[in-house]
């Protein structure tokens, strides 16, 4: 009979290391390469990871559930990539956060958003019938802006049992970038896709993960996947969405202990997959852009979804740059792990993300694209707040632009 | 004694465990047959630098020039380089049938023996696949071999330059070593004491250099090497707590790491970097063991029958010696081979007697 943990009871090293990737906290070598990896060494000159570990370690783990960094943190994981021994960063900062939660000490913000999804099913409180009108207006305006485009075209049937896919949105899009939303009904128009959304579930994100809220946050992936089940679609597909995506696809079975019974897809893999099958028609470096992409933290170090992104990007624009580093190595964008969401980092959250400017500066792109609302939406601010000479852009929003073009 | 009656024994592996056994082996009368995949004996070690500075460290890398020329100049045993085992046959109880490919030309020999020493050492990690050091990438990183190979060869200019400017040269301990991320979750037991050599020895040459060793933590046992510490503070060396985890290269060609010190986070630039790379199994180890009927522990290192018998294997007959079971420095590998040579000679000669 395994022991139960009780977060009130057991200290805080107790109940990291019985969390799946957790469990090799104690064998911690103190080897300091997390110290160098992390993107906030100089925002917080006196905390690095492995300052955190040996606190937690040490019994005065209260200081971290107390301390801002565990809120600057965004779970990015590069800390921890290539740990010699396997420690997850973000499982153990998430434990964190969730003492904090308990004490009444997680940022107001985002126990609001998770409030709010658990009651509204979305975390911008958005009924079905406002989300019915929201999507049919986004379809008409779209089909009467591109020359091509009937009337009708765009349109979708949400609830649709029996279809191929089912697409969740995040919320970021249908409120402040529905020029985004549109690129999505479009890229399935132009795929012929067998799709629908649903009236009741169109929000991908799960604030709770971020606020270590385990309960609230295995409740709202089985609200997603009771959804999928309902219609009866053969698979689930996330919006360019870092960590929504991430959870559905390596989380959710295990947290809700079964398997899902259908399959859960990025719409970036999607776009790769219909691209190299000749079910959309592009010209090849259709975009006469230099573009560069930011890999998004959960969709590349933590899923490895790296070559999607790449190989659309190749194919449709007229050059392509890497930064250096990417991939798994990539630097964060700054505003993941509930960092954007969180009103206290607004201002620092652009600060701690000079690096990841610098980055974007030397590769000399005049386009930035990436696969994550939450990427999209800082380093739009980042754009913006250090006046960079370049658009940013969401790798379907190009693809999109590239078979209209 | 009737020189056909004379048990042969068929050493697979020229580096020092397979000198080591071979000397041993002659030296108490048995014919061998070292089979070299390379075309020369040495090994690694061949290719390795004495550490001396004004007094021995005991790097042992002097060892492998007098038993090549032992060896070498021995009539029991007969060397074959440049040659593979291509299979292993038993066609009696005590009798191996080992047939030897040589790899330029294809040509087959069989060889007779009643006794087979595996002895074909490790493969150094290959830092490459750790692309936050930049191994491969950033001029001015290479590995602990790498660097021993140039002192070797007095070719150290080649790689720092002929400029007369002090450098700032660093260590990184335990690359491919104590790492589970990469099945290798074990001590590879040599590269402290190396390094710690190393750094000692550039020294002797460039006492104005700053060198640094960035350790986890050191494993420096055995009898002497707790000296190589204080000789290590004694020289100046800096010996610090912590590996970075990420060396970014600037404009200039120069290397720039961040560590933590007195709790706060510092960056430090250094011309070139060393990393101590670990012992891992050799990349056909697995054909190795199959052909032998051999095992491999979980790290992909071949097994001995046990913890006191770390010699004999699981196959009565097929021995094993230095690292090919596992991390070694060269102490231990001819100690190690010592051990293995008394395995054989007591089986054999325990045979012997039963024949007679």
């Amino acid at each position: 009979m395994s022991a139960t943990t009780n977060p009130d009871t057991h200290d805080l090293a107790t109940v990291i290391s019985r969390r799946t990737g957790g469990e090799h906290l104690v064998s911690c070598l103190t080897c300091g390469q997390c110290v160098s990896r992390c993107f906030l060494n100089d925002g917080y000159p006196d905390m690095n990871p492995r300052t955190l570990i040996r606190k937690v370690l040490m019994g005065r783990g209260q200081e971290m559930v107390d301390s801002e960094f565990i809120w600057a943190c965004t779970l990015c994981g590069r800390c921890t990539t290539d740990c010699p021994k396997e420690l997850q960063m973000d499982v153990i900062i998430r434990d964190l956060r969730g003492a904090a939660l308990r004490q009444g000490k997680a940022p107001h913000r985002i126990v609001e958003g998770v409030e709010t999804g658990l009651k509204m099913g979305n975390n911008v409180g958005m009924d079905s019938e406002a989300f019915l009108d929201t999507v049919e207006w986004l379809a008409e305006e779209a089909e009467e802006d591109v020359e091509g485009l009937e009337e009708g075209d765009l349109a979708v049937e949400l609830d649709r049992e029996g279809a191929d896919l089912l697409y969740i949105p995040n919320p970021r899009e249908y409120t402040s970038t529905p020029e985004m939303f549109q690129s999505y009904l479009k890229f399935f128009h132009y795929a012929k896709a067998d799709w629908t959304m649903s009236s009741k579930v169109f929000d991908i994100t799960n604030w709770a993960y971020y606020l270590g809220d385990r309960e609230s946050a295995s409740t709202m992936v089985r609200t997603m996947v009771d959804e999928a089940r309902r219609l009866k679609v053969k698979t689930l597909v996330s919006t360019e969405c870092g960590h929504g995506f991430k959870i559905l696809r390596k989380d959710a079975e295990r947290w809700l202990g079964e398997p899902l019974g259908f399959e859960v897809l990025g719409v970036i893999e999607l776009a790769d997959k219909w691209l190299q099958e000749g079910r959309l028609s592009v010209a090849p470096g259709a975009l006469d852009a230099r573009v560069t992409l930011h890999d998004p933290c959960n969709v590349g170090r933590k899923l490895g979804i790296f070559e999607e992104p790449r190989r659309v990007l190749k194919t449709i624009a007229a050059e392509f740059v890497e930064m250096w580093p990417n991939r798994k190595q990539s630097i964060c964008c700054g505003g993941g792990g509930s960092v954007g969401q969180n009103t206290d980092m607004a201002k620092k959250r652009l600060e701690h993300a000079r690096t990841k400017r610098d980055q974007i500066l030397r590769t000399g792109a005049d386009t930035l694209a990436t696969c994550c609302q939450n990427c999209l939406s800082q380093l739009g601010d980042l754009q913006s707040r250090y006046e960079m000479p370049l658009e940013v852009k969401s790798v379907i929003q190009m693809l999109v632009e590239a078979i209209e073009a | 004694m009737d020189s056909h009656a004379q048990p042969s024994v068929v050493i697979v592996g020229g580096g020092i465990a397979g000198l080591s056994v071979a000397k041993c082996l002659s030296d108490n009368g048995l014919s061998c047959t070292l089979i070299e995949r390379e075309n020369q004996l040495g090994g690694h070690v061949r290719s390795w630098a004495c550490m001396a500075t004004d007094r021995c460290l005991r790097c042992f890398c002097c060892t492998v020039e007098d038993l090549i020329d032992v060896v070498e100049s021995s009539e029991r045993v007969s060397v074959l380089t440049g040659c593979e085992l291509e299979s292993l046959e038993r066609p009696g109880t005590n009798s191996f049938r080992v047939q030897v490919r040589n790899a330029t030309n294809g040509d087959r020999q069989p060889v007779e023996a009643a006794a087979v020493v595996i002895a074909a050492g490790f493969t150094p990690y290959d830092p490459s696949e750790k692309v936050f050091w930049g191994y491969g990438v950033h001029r001015g990183v290479v590995t602990l071999q790498e660097l021993d190979t140039l002192v070797r060869r007095d070719d150290l200019a080649g790689f720092v330059g002929e400029s007369d400017e002090p450098l700032k040269m660093a260590f990184f301990q335990c690359v491919g070593s104590r790492d589970r991320s990469i099945g290798a979750d074990y001590c590879s037991q040599y590269c402290c004491k190396a390094a710690l050599r190393m750094a000692l020895r550039l020294r002797k040459d460039k006492p104005d250099w700053e060198i640094t060793i960035f350790y986890i933590d050191l494993q420096v046992a055995g009898k002497f090497a707790g000296s190589l510490l204080s000789l290590a503070e004694e020289k100046q060396i800096r010996l610090i707590q912590g590996v970075p985890g990420e060396i970014v290269p600037r404009e200039d060609g120069t290397l720039e790491i961040l560590r933590e010190h007195k709790g706060v986070n510092v960056r430090e630039i250094y011309d070139k970097i060393v990393l101590s790379v670990g012992q891992h199994p050799l990349p056909d180890v697995s054909r190795l063991s199959s052909l032998a009927g051999l095992e491999t522990d979980r790290f992909g290192f071949l097994t001995a029958a046990g913890t006191q018998d770390p010699c004999r294997t699981r196959v009565d007959r097929v021995y094993v010696a230095g690292t090919v079971g596992g991390p070694k420095d060269i102490e231990q590998t001819v100690e190690h081979a010592g051990r293995t040579a008394a395995a054989v000679l007591a089986d054999l000669n325990g045979s012997e007697r039963t024949q007679q």
